[in-house]
């Protein structure tokens, strides 16, 4: 807990320096850079007083919490809160009542050191309540040590929280990062909820198998059971907080996005899958591979492994289902778009693994003189992984190649782009990775001589992995030459480069070159007639050809456009 | 997929060529041959019956192949339970009464196809003829199962 705040701490402090310098590079308006950062020092130290009284008044209350104690002697640690209080708590007041001033200016609520204050401030609030409560609530039902500190802090950060929440959502509401607060909360939310549902779930299952087959000497999960409960109700009420009370009803935005796709989609959907391909192999592992021990303690992982694929599940569930919210046509929007290409994205990555694990499994038949054979336990993880893998790329991959073929526009989607250009990146490295370790190998064997089985047990992970690679590759490469092919031509224009305009005086030119950026060459006619001296006309007339060089002819008749060969 | 006319044929040929792994890794797996069994007048044979005996935990059968005479209590040190492991012969040398055969060993373990992890490493047996049978002198901490054979 305490390393985890310090990191908070660094990185908003690495937030602000980063914005800092980043908004002196922006070199075009110098004042307004240096007015940035004059505002960035003074949230800056807002931040920090904030903190510093918050974790002075906790402290102190906590020190009025009635204990059980046979002594005492903390007189360090009650000067420690006195000094943070009476200094950190009088500093932020007079800082703040010069910033609530401020603040009524919107150029003020525009500023990223506002924007990034709010954002901290909920974040470090809200963690470092929900931290406090969750174990002081654990003391009082009596599943923890007396935890009179961590309780204080719990209700105290808890309030300081709903003042910050009500900065971010009130009438100084932040206009950079504005829905910041509200997202961080639901995923702090979302994570805290999945994690310990998973336990708390856990406990249980695990319970009842160590009842059903008496597999337990003796048992602790009670405890463990009541705290992770404690975290999943106070988990749940934030994650209720944010995401279905605010989160919900926000206009989409990259951040939300973000939160639907990284942490509701590929959390839910890498645990779901995982946990599922663990209990697959654990059951063909014991019928067909070569257990160690017996059923009972092979078998008992399985309470953690069903946990985890509902919860799992649960999750992916639920925010496939905010995607697909949008309609019939809600897979077709870029997040929707993104949905598919990330999962067809984790079902690939999951089948290649299951090749490379299955071209190991062949190669690690070798010349074996002894020992408790692992290569068809090697061959059941590869067909696990393939199995797993493979119906989630299908189920994906099927819809979005439907989908560009019968509309190619598709085919320029940036989704599409990012999804071919982060394979080939990712297959490339795999590839020279293995590429390296394998001439290593090889390398080493024959400067030490070793026999052949020894080689081939060297080298068959990488040679493993280069032909998952270039399996994935080799489809990927057609695939990505057909979209090139079947991309919808780009309507072929010729640009305007050169106007040669034969008229009288009183050529309207500036529109000309204005409207056409082409070189406009003016020759003068020699005899009496006035061409007309409209612009409109004149662009009307070049609009109906297409040339590099257009002879432009003003006279009585009106405006004729010839175009010229180079 | 493009179409129902025109089939997919690189997808068909990457289906293919994984469907044509996996068959052969069961084939390979199912009906290879047994390990072979070398004769345990050699070196290679006196570490490879001496291996099996201490992975089928026989260490009477184990320690009749060492080359210390005196009696030593057994020691269950290194012994790992339920993790997989493989010997690989490597090398074999015979200088006169000595020989050194070189093993790589392999251990492997893990829940879940993702979370499968391997360990390899080189090492080796020493030998001694004596009496016209090879005995082991020094061997891997692995095997070691007695207090005298390190």
């Amino acid at each position: 807990m305490a390393i985890f705040g310090l990191l908070i701490n660094l990185l908003i402090l690495a937030a602000l320096i980063g914005g800092g310098i980043a908004l002196a590079k922006r070199g075009q308006n110098k004042d307004a850079g240096a007015g940035s950062i004059r505002r960035l020092v003074v949230y800056a130290f807002a931040y920090g007083l904030l903190v510093v009284a918050a974790v002075g008044v906790a402290r102190l209350i906590g020190f009025l919490i009635p204990v059980e104690e046979v002594a005492r002697n903390d007189s360090s640690e009650v000067a420690r809160a006195l000094a943070f209080t009476i200094v950190g708590g009088p500093g932020f007041y007079v800082l703040w009542r010069y910033l609530s001033k401020r603040l009524e200016d919107p150029a003020e609520q525009q500023s990223v050191g506002w924007g990034i204050f709010v954002l901290a401030s909920t974040t470090t609030f809200l963690i470092g309540g929900l931290t406090g409560l969750a174990t002081g609530i654990g003391w009082l039902i009596r599943v923890e040590s007396p935890r009179p500190a961590e309780l204080a802090l719990g209700i105290v950060w808890m309030g300081i929280w709903w003042w910050t929440w009500r900065l971010a959502t009130g009438k100084y509401r932040p206009k950079v990062l504005a829905e910041g607060s509200i997202i961080v909360g639901s995923g702090i939310g979302l994570v805290t909820t999945a994690v310990a549902a998973g336990v708390t779930i856990n406990a249980l299952l695990s319970e009842a198998y160590d009842a059903l087959f008496s597999a337990s000497v003796g048992s602790m999960t009670s405890d463990a059971f009541a705290r992770a409960l404690v975290w999943t109700i106070l988990g749940s009420l934030i994650w209720w907080w944010h995401w279905w009370q605010h989160g919900l009803t926000t206009g989409d935005s990259v951040a939300k996005s973000a939160y639907t796709l990284i942490l509701g989609v590929l959390g839910g959907s890498v645990a779901a899958l995982g946990a599922t391909a663990g209990g697959l192999f654990l059951t063909l592992q014991w019928f067909l591979g070569d257990p160690g021990g017996t059923a009972l303690t092979h078998f008992g992982e399985l309470p953690g492994v069903l946990s985890t694929v509902g919860i799992g599940w649960l999750v992916w569930a639920y925010h496939r289902s905010v995607v697909a919210a949008g309609g019939p046509d809600a897979f077709d929007t870029p997040t929707g778009t993104a949905y598919r290409y990330l999962l067809s994205g984790l079902g690939l990555v999951a089948a290649a693994t299951g090749v490379g694990i299955v071209v190991n499994a062949i190669l690690s038949t070798t010349v074996t003189i002894a020992g408790r054979d692992s290569s068809i336990d090697t061959l059941l993880g590869g067909i696990t992984a393939l199995i797993v893998g493979l119906p989630v790329w299908w189920k994906t991959w099927t819809p979005i190649q439907a989908a560009a073929a019968a509309n190619p526009e598709r085919l320029r989607h940036a989704a599409r782009r990012i999804y071919l250009t982060v394979l080939a990146g990712v297959g490339g490295l795999v590839a020279v990775i293995s590429l390296i370790v394998l001439t290593f190998e090889l390398f080493q064997a024959a400067l030490d001589g070793d026999s052949a089985s020894v080689v081939i047990d060297r080298i068959r992970g990488p040679v493993g992995w280069i032909v998952a690679t270039a399996v994935v590759a080799g489809y990927h490469i057609s695939v990505w030459r057909r979209d090139r092919a079947g991309l919808p031509e780009e309507e072929e224009s010729v640009e305007l480069r050169q106007i040669i305009l034969v008229t009288g005086e009183g050529a309207p030119l500036a529109e000309l070159r204005a409207a056409t950026h082409a070189v406009v060459t003016v020759w003068p006619r020699a005899d009496e007639t006035q061409g007309s001296g409209d612009a409109g006309e004149m662009l009307a007339a070049l609009a109906e050809v297409s040339a590099e060089r257009v002879l432009l002819i003003s006279d009585r008749d009106g405006v004729k456009a010839i175009p010229l060969k180079h | 997929m493009d179409t129902p006319n025109k089939p997919d044929r690189p997808l068909f040929v990457a289906g293919l060529t994984v469907l044509v792994l996996v068959l052969v890794a069961v084939a390979v797996i199912v009906f290879r041959p047994e390990p072979t069994v070398f004769d345990p007048s050699t070196p290679e044979g006196v570490v490879q019956t001496y291996v099996r005996a201490v992975l089928d935990k026989d260490d009477e059968a184990a320690m009749a192949l060492l080359a210390d005479e005196t009696e030593c209590e057994p020691i269950r040190f290194g012994r790992s339970g339920d993790d997989s492991i493989r010997v690989t012969l490597g090398k074999v040398e015979i200088d006169g009464d000595r020989a050194t055969v070189d093993v790589r060993i392999t251990t492997s373990g893990g829940g879940s196809p993702f979370d499968r992890w391997e360990y390899s490493e080189t090492d080796s047996f020493t030998l001694t003829r004596q009496g016209g049978e090879w005995l082991i002198k020094t061997l891997p901490w692995r095997f070691v199962i007695c207090e005298k054979g390190i």
